[in-house]
């Protein structure tokens, strides 16, 4: 019964999304190069991951998001009030970017892997 | 009342007593716990949360108090004993004798920086790394960085800080550049050529455990902090009629109110003022 009534709902539910689905396509298509441009979050398709090895370690940064994975493992990523990047491994000196940080980290571990999961800070 | 003294100066007994009872305190596990208090009080200046213990005037008072928790627990385990403090303005090579066998042991090795030497190093069996950002179960260092080499700050570089007589200045964080005692000894303040001073200068040129939110793991790390507390001293000092900033907490709207630790303020996890903590005396004095 509540099945039966809800349909109905759901199927305009459906349309009506679908509806605005499509003019929000149309609209980013439009702007697309301009909220690229602005809010790189906005974009359909995710940022490419930054690669590079390094020291015979593998780098890869989400540059949206300033995650950094050394051989895959977590980066613990902190920011300073400048705006610049300190990590778990690196504390008293910061980078100007999530790949010099990334690099500095790995000249501190040498051959030593990160942790699964680093400690927290309060 | 007791005296902590230049670890250059201590006798091969002296090193032994310090580093036996140490040890002890990572055997019963009481160590560990200092390691993680300093990792979990270690706040980056971007976060709008209290910063107690580092990027912050409280830096001083914050180490002082953790220091003198950790001195309270060796001496409960040997009364004869103290943190030492290392002038790294004097003893400023990986030759030092504070790296020697018979004291913290010397530089990691090449490829994994373990630290084979000395009564910390893993093949002891007395020293296991358990709270660490690496998988490194071992103690590590990279002296002087040799890769990248940076050399230990000079005595030059130490007076320009303890010169300035202003303690602090707003913003009261990492970029405080307009002068202060504290950034400039702490290490963030920094001409543009060299961008890294002081206290943050030793952690790097110490390298593995020492650069990152578990320094506490390598013991040099007292020995460092001890030197940082005696500076303290000597700015207090060379400016009588200069006191801790800031007097009053930051008011409403500041961006740094709630963030940073006033005069009276108390700071966690011992809620203790740094008024409180602004003399030792009675308690210990530097040789």
């Amino acid at each position: 019964m509540y099945a039966a009534s809800a349909a109905p709902l759901t199927r305009r539910a459906v349309l009506r999304s679908a509806f605005t689905a499509a003019v929000l396509a149309g609209t980013a298509a439009a702007l697309g190069p301009v909220l690229r441009a602005r809010r790189p979050r906005q974009t359909l398709t995710p940022a490419p991951l930054v690669e590079e090895s390094y020291r015979g370690r593998h780098i890869s940064i989400d540059p949206v998001a300033a995650a950094v994975r050394i051989d895959g493992r977590p980066l613990h990523v902190m920011r300073r009030a400048d705006g610049s990047y300190l990590s778990g491994i690196n504390h008293f000196q910061s980078y100007a970017s999530p790949l010099e940080l990334a690099r500095a980290a790995v000249d501190e571990l040498g051959t030593t892997q990160l942790a699964m999961a680093a400690p927290h800070h309060g | 009342m007791y005296t902590r003294q230049n670890q250059k100066d201590l006798t091969r007994a002296q090193k032994q007593r310090f580093t036996a009872a140490v040890l002890e305190l990572k055997r019963n596990g009481t160590y560990d716990q200092f390691v993680r208090t300093h990792g979990k009080y270690f706040v980056p200046d971007r976060d709008r949360k209290l910063r107690v213990g580092h990027m912050s005037p409280s830096f001083f008072p914050w180490h002082r108090r953790f220091l003198l928790e950790f001195e309270t627990q060796l001496r409960s385990l040997d009364a004869g004993v103290s943190i030492p403090y290392w002038d790294w303005t004097t003893d400023n090579s990986p030759a030092s004798s504070l790296w020697a066998e018979d004291f913290l042991g010397g530089t990691g090795r090449e490829g994994d920086h373990q630290v084979m030497t000395g009564p910390f190093a893993y093949g002891k069996g007395n020293w296991t790394v358990t709270v660490g950002v690496s998988e490194a179960r071992y103690l590590t260092r990279n002296l002087g960085r040799p890769q990248t080499p940076i050399k230990l700050p000079t005595k030059a570089e130490l007076q320009w800080a303890v010169d300035d007589p202003t303690y602090d200045a707003a913003p009261w964080d990492s970029t405080a550049q307009g002068g202060g005692f504290r950034n400039k000894l702490e290490g963030w303040a920094a001409p543009k050529s060299e961008r890294w001073r002081n206290h943050n200068k030793v952690h790097q040129w110490i390298g593995g455990h020492m650069t990152g939110g578990t320094a506490p793991n390598d013991p040099v790390f007292w020995l460092h902090h001890a030197f940082v507390d005696l500076v303290w001293d000597r700015w207090q000092q060379r400016h009588p009629d200069s006191g801790y900033l800031p007097a009053q907490p930051p008011p409403p709207g500041d961006l740094q109110h709630g963030r940073v630790i006033a005069l009276d303020e108390p700071m966690p996890p011992w809620n203790v003022t740094p008024r409180e903590m602004l003399r030792h005396q009675g308690q210990y004095r530097y040789e």
